[in-house]
């Protein structure tokens, strides 16, 4: 029996995040600004990010972990999504007969084929609310081909699968209550997660409005005083709005302005800033919590090749917990057979089940990413094989910001090759690239439009 | 196309942010909000208050449309500015059209025609309108 042993496998890079989340990144302040609103819109969401950031670096206070860069909580899959891949899997494509997509897959709702079927915008809101159960099956439909084999009809693999949610709370239409920490008092309640951000949203359009007035009669009175604009201006502040902002702004006076004047716009909106930060809290919170919220699913995959080689076929249970603000609970549970048409085939089961601590309050959204605990176990079984059981504790110490290091211990009764225990320990680093841009940005770039 | 937010989408046709609006005569704004998703979430609120927010219209659904001011009680100043706020918690799009029209409801001018789309929950609009009032 080989004694246990750990080993350590240096520098896995990992989790390097590209293109989408990047480019989310660089949304606001890559192109210049259609209009004042938009400008100033941009000015208010920089501004209360750096506060936020500020905030938590110092005082550790209690705020959302979801990272700025999330998926609609809408479901906005559309039929035409899985009637485009069956088209390209009949070789129908209007683009050429050969098969020119190695992969292909759409996974639509149940909900897309009503909303279609019935004529009806599938994100009109009434219709979407009325015809909430049809969005709890949905349907998959993919092919690929092996490497190498690309466009081999013969070669490709098509898959097929359909899934139902028998119990789902976190459906957009699901009425969620959200729970709210009195950030003086500590104390908690409930309410519905829409009225909180709602009430958040009022108080700061309230807020908006002031700054905006503000914002409007500082820069009417600094351009019409140094002669930047014509000072007769200055009793006439309609004229000034509709000369120089809307759709004036980015052409007419935003180039007039120097970085005194962006200056005291920012320490302005800075001044009233407290509800912009409140609505971000409240949303992200809102957010984190509807995403946590109870869902249990059956699906069922089946994966068909041609001739001799395999089909696949796979019938799983999945179950993630929300338990609590900082623990969630998941569970699999699955059987597979696997049709050889040659050989005796293979069939078999897998269990597994992870709960995950986050051990500290620091947000995803600015600075540091949580410290998090994962404790989880996977067990196998299939016909012929040895049954395969892992196990595994793993912590993720953020370094800084955009920097993590995973630490594991994973315990497993086999080797792929030996039926003995086999003990590994792994360490890495892993840096995102998208967050490691937004902290370069914010620090060094100022944000001026 | 502007930007906003970490995902939002701007489209404007027309933004006008100055209007004088002779109430005395009958003259008002109107509102039209076009929304697509699950649960639109909006507000008109000025300097002092909010006016109206989406509860007031009853269960979600993708047309609105409000006057203002609906009574003399909806104006606290002659020279105020008015912010109509957009949440995407649970919403992908909207469509604002503020129009001036005159005592019988006859449009005067357009003051905005925006398009908003975003796929980032977190995200928020707010468009303001100065409204000089007699």
């Amino acid at each position: 029996m080989r004694t246990k042993s750990v080993r350590c496998i240096a520098l896995l890079l990992s989790l390097i995040c590209f293109s989408g989340s990047l480019l989310a990144q660089s949304n606001s302040l890559s192109t210049p600004p259609d209009d004042f609103n938009e400008w100033l819109n941009r000015r208010v969401d920089e501004i209360t990010k750096a506060r936020i950031n500020q905030r938590n670096n110092t005082n550790q206070s209690e705020t959302s972990s979801v990272s700025s860069n999330t998926t609609s909580l809408v479901d906005k899959s559309s039929a035409s999504d899985l009637v485009g891949v069956a088209v390209n899997l009949a070789g129908l494509s209007t683009e050429s007969s050969e098969m020119k997509a190695s992969s292909m897959s759409a996974t639509v709702s149940a909900y897309a084929f009503k909303a279609a079927a019935a004529g009806r915008n599938p994100l009109d809101p009434g219709f979407y609310n009325a015809n909430r159960d049809w969005r709890r099956v949905s349907f998959t439909l993919g092919f690929d081909y092996p490497a190498g084999k690309v466009g081999d009809i013969n070669e490709r693999a098509v898959t097929f699968g359909i899934k139902f949610l028998p119990y789902d709370k976190r459906d957009a239409s699901v009425d969620q209550q959200c729970v709210v920490v009195d950030s003086t008092t500590g104390q908690r309640t409930t309410s519905g997660c829409v009225r909180l951000v709602s009430g958040a949203l009022k108080e700061s359009g309230v807020g908006f409005a002031k700054i905006t007035r503000l914002v409007e009669d500082f820069l009417l009175h600094e351009l019409a005083t140094s002669n930047r604009i014509d000072p007769s201006l200055l009793t006439n502040p309609l004229q000034f709005t509709r000369d120089y902002l809307g759709t004036n702004f980015p052409k007419k006076l935003l180039p007039l302005l120097t970085e005194a004047d962006v200056k005291r716009v920012d320490d302005i909106i800075s001044d009233h800033i407290d509800p912009f930060v409140k609505f971000s809290d409240t949303t992200r919170s809102a957010i984190e919590q509807i995403r946590k919220k109870p869902q249990a699913s059956f699906e069922f995959l089946t994966t068909q090749r041609k001739e001799n080689r395999p089909d696949e076929y796979v019938a799983k249970f999945i179950a993630d917990l929300g338990v609590a603000p900082r623990l969630n609970f998941t569970l699999n549970a699955a059987f597979a057979y696997q049709d050889n048409k040659l050989m005796k085939d293979n069939r078999g089961g897998m269990v597994a089940a992870a709960l995950q601590f986050q051990l500290t309050p620091e947000t995803k959204l600015a600075g540091r990413m949580p410290w998090l605990f994962d404790v989880s176990y996977q067990g196998s079984a299939m016909t012929n094989m040895t049954p395969m059981h892992i196990g595994q504790a793993k912590v993720t110490i953020p370094l800084w910001e955009g920097f993590e290091l995973p630490l594991s211990v994973s315990l497993a009764n086999r080797t792929e090759l030996i039926k003995e225990k086999d003990v590994r320990g792994h360490f890495g680093i892993t840096f995102d690239v998208a967050r490691l841009a937004q902290a370069f940005k914010g620090k060094y770039l100022g944000g001026h439009p | 196309m502007g930007s906003f937010g970490n995902k939002g989408k701007r489209t404007v046709r027309t933004s006008i942010d100055g209007v004088a609006v002779n109430v005395t005569n009958g003259e008002h704004l109107n509102y039209k909000l076009t929304a697509l998703g699950a649960v639109p979430v909006f507000n008109l609120s000025c300097e002092h208050r909010t006016l109206f927010s989406e509860t007031d219209f009853g269960p979600p659904k993708m047309d609105y449309e409000r006057e203002w001011p609906k009574d003399a009680t909806e104006k606290d100043s002659n020279d105020d500015v008015y912010v109509f706020s957009l949440s995407f918690l649970k919403a992908t799009k909207y469509t604002l059209v503020v129009e001036r029209h005159d005592a019988t409801h006859q449009v005067l001018e357009v003051l905005k025609d925006i398009d908003y789309e975003s796929d980032d929950p977190a995200d928020a609009f707010r468009e303001a309108l100065r409204v000089f009032s007699s």
